[in-house]
């Protein structure tokens, strides 16, 4: 969970079943409001004990997706005409879930949503009134999210709510309880956004806003959206071919007065695209000469793919990212080249064709199927470098990656094409398309240069797929199973995380798993390479010491000052760091000691204590010293044994020396006494 | 060549020197060598049948045999150093036993103490060895079976 003071703190009320977010806001499960549910999160009745009667409602994420946490962050406190005030956030225990869940408390918009889905149809809104009270504060609203630097990417008319009992004011719904974007209808996104798969539209630019505020004005002038019934595919073909207005606008009447900032809103080009300014100027009463879609080059002949004419190359990639499979020849065999050449006449672009096919053979991995996918891939990001990267049923734009990925792995689902598209290198291929330079597209390019790096080494700690999501996505909550119960999202938050799970998992279970050393890998900012190594060591020993070790300098650099359980966690597992010693006294010593800096909770003292340098190097010398001791013992012993052999023949040897010797002495002895005995 | 002829020329003479002396001897101390010929035969025995490693065998009997013969040797020479006297003695059967006795004992000794060694020296090493090993053995018991390898680095 979050810290005091970031997200807030999780609690219970009195009575122990009404969650209370920050001692102040009550939040009722059994009292849910399925009116203001949001795909991501369910609304329920909330209280704010020190201003009783203020209308509040709480957004619990419940659903599987993470939340726009940094967003959350910025929009508390936030007001302004237009936006549903976020009053306040953090995290609860949340009993129906038996879990610790995201908590959004707003203001409760008292005259519910303008449009409860995309077919309903509504009294149209006079454009005198939609332009002052409804279109005004909704731009007021952007404008003011721009300048805090939030895209809110939730902008449709299923997500605008009249504030006020009379319907007076619209104001914009949630943007913060899901992904970036996930649940914007096609016809709500611009064309590039809206060929994306919901999760890799990424958090686009500002203006994409704008466009979403032109569809939802759209529909709120005429009551109904001219699209409805009509699929995403069409819906996209129609304004690829037609253009955004065109396709909205040809079959209603919009009010006179309203065509020149619909037209502005709705431009596909984003250069051209108004925004908050031009949007302000035309509310004060400046009318500007009506937007213009830039003229596009066309071939003199059709390409036909798929017994369909196409005159653009966008078109025509767009229908080829939709059949896969029958593209890969057309564009292998050299027909679309030829088509670049003398069709569209555009030798730079056959140029380009060229090049990404030859990049696709150097990436390609040997292997033909990997080539032809990628191939085909470059050859569409060169057909049209606005697109998203389209890599098979993959659709995403490079801030959509993180997305992707996070949903695929959220709901379960396949991961392969996201890493397929990161391993073959399409993001170096799209970013080098773009015509305008940018300083962050050197620092995207060395990123995914990285996350590459990373799927090359899949089975390490700390890299792999789960380094990529946390990597990729600053909202990421930790993934582990041992914080199912937790959420997790900032790095000061894993231990304290990790220390109430201690109390719930089975001793012998490693405390540290693929996504808590990825999501300490991506989060912590200073270098731990020295623990990622030791901790991807295959001796036991030394890998428990990496885990000890990251685990350790986690506490020292960020607290908190105790940790029992998960001290008592570790301890349990020091087996192969104790028996590392050869010593068996210095085993003993560190068996009887390691409860004593349990109770103390400190896993830097339990680092230093089973790991000393000292203890080693002391251990060390002394076995050597003893082995050398065991070593001349038995050589002794096998010489010894070896001796016993030749051992009659050296004792015969002394012996007969010994026996002359005495012999002889005896004799001198006695001639000595004997003469002596002549003398006096 | 010359030279070998002279160093055989020089070893003929010495030869012939030492008889010459040896024949002066036994002309001058003729009671002395007739005693000892007979005492000490067995230690010439012993010298001639010796063939064990160290070839001292004929010093273990001889230095006995001398103790033995030594007194009666003295008792020859500062009594009456006569050639009666001497073959007195040598015909005396106890004096020849006492002779011939510490001669036989100094061959049993000669036998006999190269076994007493070996004993000793093998209940030594065998002591040693149930050392070493419990020495092993606690190095072990300390330092766990690991400590057992030769190969010190």
């Amino acid at each position: 969970m979050a810290r005091d003071g970031d997200g807030g703190q999780s609690g219970k009320g009195a009575t122990g079943t009404t969650p209370i977010l920050k001692d102040r806001y009550a939040i009722f499960p059994d009292n849910p409001l399925p009116d203001l549910d949001t795909p991501n999160a369910t609304a329920f009745a909330a209280e704010d004990r020190r201003q009783r009667g203020r209308p509040l409602f709480a957004l619990v994420v419940t659903g599987p997706l993470p939340p726009r946490v940094q967003v959350m962050q910025q929009l508390r406190g936030l007001r302004t005409a237009g936006l549903m005030a976020l009053v306040e956030w953090g995290y609860i225990e949340w009993a129906p879930a038996d879990a610790v869940r995201v908590v959004l408390i707003y203001e409760q918009p008292m005259g519910g949503r303008v449009m409860k889905s995309l077919s309903d149809t509504i009294t149209p809104i006079s454009d005198q009134q939609f332009v002052k009270s409804l279109l005004r504060p909704l731009c007021m609203a952007l404008g003011e999210l721009q300048n805090h630097g939030i895209g809110h990417r939730a902008v449709r008319p299923t997500n605008l709510f009249y504030s006020d009992a009379s319907g007076g004011r619209i104001v914009l719904g949630d943007c913060a309880t899901g992904p970036v974007a996930i649940d914007q209808p096609v016809v709500c996104e611009t064309i590039e956004s809206g060929m994306c798969t919901p999760a890799g539209r990424g958090l686009g630019v500002y203006a994409d806003d704008f466009y979403a505020l032109g569809v939802c004005a759209v529909m709120l002038l005429i009551g109904r959206n001219p699209l409805a019934g009509v699929s995403d595919h069409d819906i996209l073909t129609q304004k690829l071919h037609h253009g955004t207005y065109a396709t909205l606008v040809s079959d209603v009447r919009l009010p006179l007065g309203m065509i020149e900032i619909v037209r502005g809103l709705l431009a596909d080009d984003v250069d051209q695209r108004w925004d908050f300014e031009q949007t302000d100027l035309w509310f004060n009463g400046r009318r500007m000469s009506p937007v213009q879609a830039k003229p596009v080059r066309r071939a003199q002949r059709a390409f036909v793919f798929m017994n369909q004419e196409f005159f653009l190359p966008r078109n025509l990639a767009h229908a080829m990212a939709n059949n896969w499979d029958k593209a890969v020849p057309v564009v292998l065999e050299g027909k679309l080249e030829i088509w670049l050449r003398r069709g569209l006449e555009n030798n730079q672009l056959a140029d380009h064709i060229t090049m990404a096919i030859r990049n696709a053979a150097a990436v390609g991995e040997k292997n033909k199927a990997a080539f032809q996918d990628t191939a085909l891939a470059n050859v569409l990001i060169v057909l049209d470098p606005a697109a998203p990267i389209r890599y098979r049923d993959f659709r995403a734009h490079v801030d959509g990656f993180g997305g992707v990925l996070s949903a695929q792995v959220a709901l379960g689902k396949d991961t392969r094409l996201v890493t397929e598209a990161i391993l073959r290198d399409l993001p170096k291929m799209w970013l080098g398309m773009r015509e305008k330079f940018s300083p962050e597209m050197i620092q995207m390019t060395s990123n995914f240069r990285e996350l590459r790096d990373y799927l090359q080494d899949p089975f390490k700690k700390g890299a792999g797929l789960e380094r990529c999501l946390y990597e990729l996505n600053e909202s990421q909550r930790c993934l582990s199973p041992l914080l199912a119960r937790d959420i997790v999202l900032d790095i000061r938050d894993l231990l304290p995380a990790l220390d109430r799970t201690a109390s719930r998992v089975d001793s012998k279970t490693e405390p540290l798993d693929r996504h808590i050393v990825a999501f300490v890998a991506a989060r912590y900012p200073k270098d731990i390479a020295p623990q990622l190594a030791a901790l991807n060591e295959d001796d036991t020993k030394r890998a428990t010491l990496g885990m000890l070790s990251l685990l350790a300098v986690l506490q020292w650099r960020l607290g908190p000052e105790a940790l029992h359980g998960l001290c008592g966690w570790m301890g349990a597992l020091m087996g192969p760091i104790i028996n590392s010693y050869h010593s068996r006294a210095r085993r003993r010593t560190l068996e009887q000691e390691i409860p004593r800096l349990v109770r103390k909770g400190s896993l830097p003292e339990l680092y230093n204590f089973v790991d000393s340098a000292d203890e080693r190097r002391a251990d060390f010398d002394e076995f050597q010293r003893a082995r050398a001791e065991w070593a001349v013992a038995q050589q002794n012993i096998r010489h010894l044994e070896s001796g016993q052999v030749g051992a009659d023949e050296n004792a015969e040897r002394t012996g007969q020396r010994l026996a002359a010797t005495g012999s002889v002495s005896v004799a001198i002895v006695t001639v000595a006494v004997v003469l002596l005995g002549y003398m006096f | 060549m010359a030279a070998g002829s002279q160093g055989a020329s020089l070893g003929l003479t010495a030869k012939a020197g030492g008889l010459l002396l040896f024949a002066i001897g036994l002309f001058l101390f003729l009671p002395t060598v007739l005693y000892l010929v007979v005492t000490m035969l067995p230690t010439a025995v012993a010298l001639v049948i010796d063939r064990s490693a160290t070839r001292s065998g004929w010093l273990c009997v001889g230095g006995l045999n001398f103790a033995a013969a030594c007194p009666g040797l003295f008792d020859l020479w500062f009594t009456d150093p006569s050639l009666e006297y001497a073959t007195t003695m040598i015909t005396d059967v106890f004096s020849l036993l006492i002779v011939y006795g510490a001669a036989a004992l100094g061959w049993i000794i000669y036998l006999t103490t190269p076994q007493i060694i070996g004993a000793f020296m093998e209940m030594t090493s065998s002591r040693r060895i149930t050392r070493l090993k419990a020495q092993q053995k606690q190095l072990v018991e300390d330092w766990g079976s690991e400590v057992a390898r030769e190969e010190v680095e």
